[in-house]
């Protein structure tokens, strides 16, 4: 089981950036607003800038720890490192550029490098230059070289960013496969929340020069006092849910959350391999959540869940956000202040949801591969 | 054709120009990768040093040569009694005097083609396990090559032809330290010389062009820095 603890304060120029985290397995997001300073976290887990002070542990072993006087060198490091901008060696082939790495690993053998090439659909890729290839097949060589030396993590800066939407989309299921595949942990930088509710397992947020918070996805995503940090407008939940059934007739996915059933339309929901026992992540939005007191059977919104109200929390201006809980997960809802008010709402009240089916679209519907245990 | 005696003019420029190249093409590349990458104390002066040659007159450069590597000079008496390296009046002090006025030729285009290379590529092989002398094996010096080359062959070119230090430090002794520039001076203050002078000269154009060529089609064929060609 790899973990990684990191405790660190780095300054670059004026800015200064500290904090601490722990995580162990699947990818870990490490979000926040351009210039909050991912990069230099990054930067400072792969050794390329000295922290003024840094306790960094990877699997028992301490890549940092300047109260010992301990620093690793980059290359000794074990990391794979996939840069915003590729980074492919110009004069070398793909196949020198994913080869470059592997020397590290005496033991790595040809089958292996072979499954990391199938992976990422690099076969027919081999003997062009770097130069002449596409944005998206960059990174997935970038991806390959990292992986094939053999590290005991993988740290990507914002490896999307440079692509567009549709490129976007082909790669990020290379990066489920690694997730699934592989069993290395991920550390990677986003600034995307799309990005980060559909890979990760545990999310970082950074905020002013400071880790504001840690830990699971879905438990973050649900805290409303971190509605800054992650962006008012996109305030969203994750839920987590199985595929149960799916609907010819209508062409609805059956989808299981806790105790309830949603509906889904499966065309745009990657329905072609949704089988059923399938995990899915939803991604609710706060603003595409209604409140209602009662069930509502002569409505359209046929999604309708109840909750307990587990907070409430009022802003100045308009708007109000309610927490309520389903199970063991949380749904948030974004409502006027004078809803609250009307209806009476309270902590500790059993309302419905109501949620259309048209707001679970594509991005927010992602199937869930669970991480490799151990591997 | 050529006589014998034009054939041993050429060989030994040659032996001259190559030996000196052997000699200032590594401490070159040293000098530029220095110059490109690092800020120390004294890289200014290291920086004007390296130009000087360019500068001084040639007949200065020589002198300073057989000041510090003649018979009597420090460096010189120094190295014929550590290594027994004797350049007065010797061929060898002529590839010293040829390496010494290309020198300059050599470290700017490979600077330049040091400058060049996005030191985050390095940083990219060192996250994958590479030490300083592979990065320099595997990423700096491929990626630097057309500057290497570009020098190269300027640098053997101007230490072929030179003349002015080359006479000035070891004089013009036939068969040691008579190359193509001295051979057609010398025919050219003969008056029966003419004829052999202008079979040399013509050797020079030829070979000068020849150099000329040769570096442009090896720089068409390398993968320029950092923009690799289409096949």
């Amino acid at each position: 089981m790899s973990e990684l603890a990191v405790d660190f304060r780095t300054r670059a120029g004026s800015f200064i950036l500290e904090g601490a985290f722990e995580t162990d397995r699947g990818i870990t997001a490490i979000f926040g607003k351009s210039g909050s300073g991912k990069s230099t976290l990054l930067r400072t887990v792969a050794g390329l800038v000295r922290p003024e002070r840094a306790r960094i542990r990877l699997d028992g072993r301490f890549l940092d720890d300047t109260a010992a006087g301990i620093r690793i060198a980059p290359r000794h490091r074990r990391i794979g490192f996939v840069f915003q901008d590729d980074r492919l060696f110009p004069h070398l082939s793909v196949r020198g550029n994913i080869l470059y790495g592997a020397r590290r690993n005496e033991t790595l053998t040809e089958p292996a490098s072979r499954h990391v090439i199938d992976m990422l659909g690099l076969g027919a890729l081999l003997d062009r230059r770097p130069g002449t290839l596409s944005g998206g097949e960059r990174k997935r060589v970038a991806i390959a070289r990292a992986l094939l030396s053999s590290p005991d993590i993988l740290l990507m800066d914002e490896p999307l960013s440079s692509l567009d939407h549709a490129r976007r989309n082909r790669v990020m299921p290379y990066l489920e496969r690694v997730r699934a595949d592989t069993g290395i942990p991920l550390l990677y930088v986003s600034h995307e929340i799309d990005e980060v509710a559909r890979l990760a397992d545990t999310l970082v947020i950074l905020s002013d020069g400071r880790i504001a918070d840690y830990g699971e996805t879905a438990d973050l995503f649900s805290r409303l006092d971190l509605g800054p940090a992650l962006g008012r407008h996109e305030a969203s939940v994750l839920l987590d849910g199985q595929i149960t059934g799916y609907d010819r007739h209508y062409d609805l996915l059956l989808v299981s959350v806790g105790a309830h059933t949603l509906f889904l339309a499966s065309r745009g929901n990657n329905a072609e391999g949704a089988r059923p026992g399938q995990a899915l992540r939803l991604r609710v939005r706060a603003r595409d959540v209604a409140i209602s007191l009662a069930r509502q059977p002569d409505i359209s919104m046929r999604n309708q869940l109840p909750m307990t109200i587990d907070y409430i929390r009022q802003e100045g201006g308009a708007y109000a956000e309610i927490r309520g809980r389903i199970g063991k997960q949380f749904l948030r809802a974004r409502v006027t202040r004078k809803t609250v008010d009307d209806l009476a709402l309270t902590e500790g009240m059993e309302v419905w949801a109501l949620i259309k089916t048209i707001s679970f679209d594509q991005r927010l519907v992602q199937p869930r591969v669970p991480p490799v245990e151990g591997a | 054709m050529l006589t014998t005696e034009e054939l041993t003019i050429i060989g030994l420029s040659l032996k001259v120009a190559a030996a000196a190249m052997a000699v200032a093409l590594p401490v070159a590349f040293f000098t530029a990768y220095a110059l490109a990458n690092w800020r120390f104390p004294g890289r200014g002066l290291l920086q004007a040093v390296t130009t000087l040659p360019l500068v001084l007159p040639p007949v200065v450069t020589g002198y300073i040569l057989l000041i510090w590597f003649g018979a009597n000079g420090s460096a010189g008496a120094f190295l014929r009694d550590t290594i027994g390296l004797e350049f007065a009046f010797r061929w060898t002090g002529a590839a010293l005097a040829a390496g010494v006025m290309a020198f300059p030729l050599l470290v700017r285009p490979m600077r330049l083609s040091l400058e060049a290379i996005d030191r985050g590529l390095e940083e990219a092989a060192e996250t994958l396990g590479a030490g300083r002398l592979r990065i320099l094996v595997t990423i700096v010096v491929p990626l630097a090559m057309p500057g290497i080359l570009a020098g190269g062959i300027l640098g053997f070119a101007k230490a072929l032809g030179e003349f002015g230090a080359t006479i000035t430090f070891v004089s013009n002794i036939p068969g040691e330290t008579r190359t193509l520039s001295l051979a057609i001076y010398s025919l050219l203050q003969s008056p029966s010389g003419d004829a052999a002078a202008l079979r040399l000269i013509s050797f020079s154009v030829v070979l000068a062009l020849g150099s000329v060529l040769l570096s442009e089609w090896i720089s068409a064929r390398l993968p320029a820095n950092g923009k690799a060609r289409d096949e």
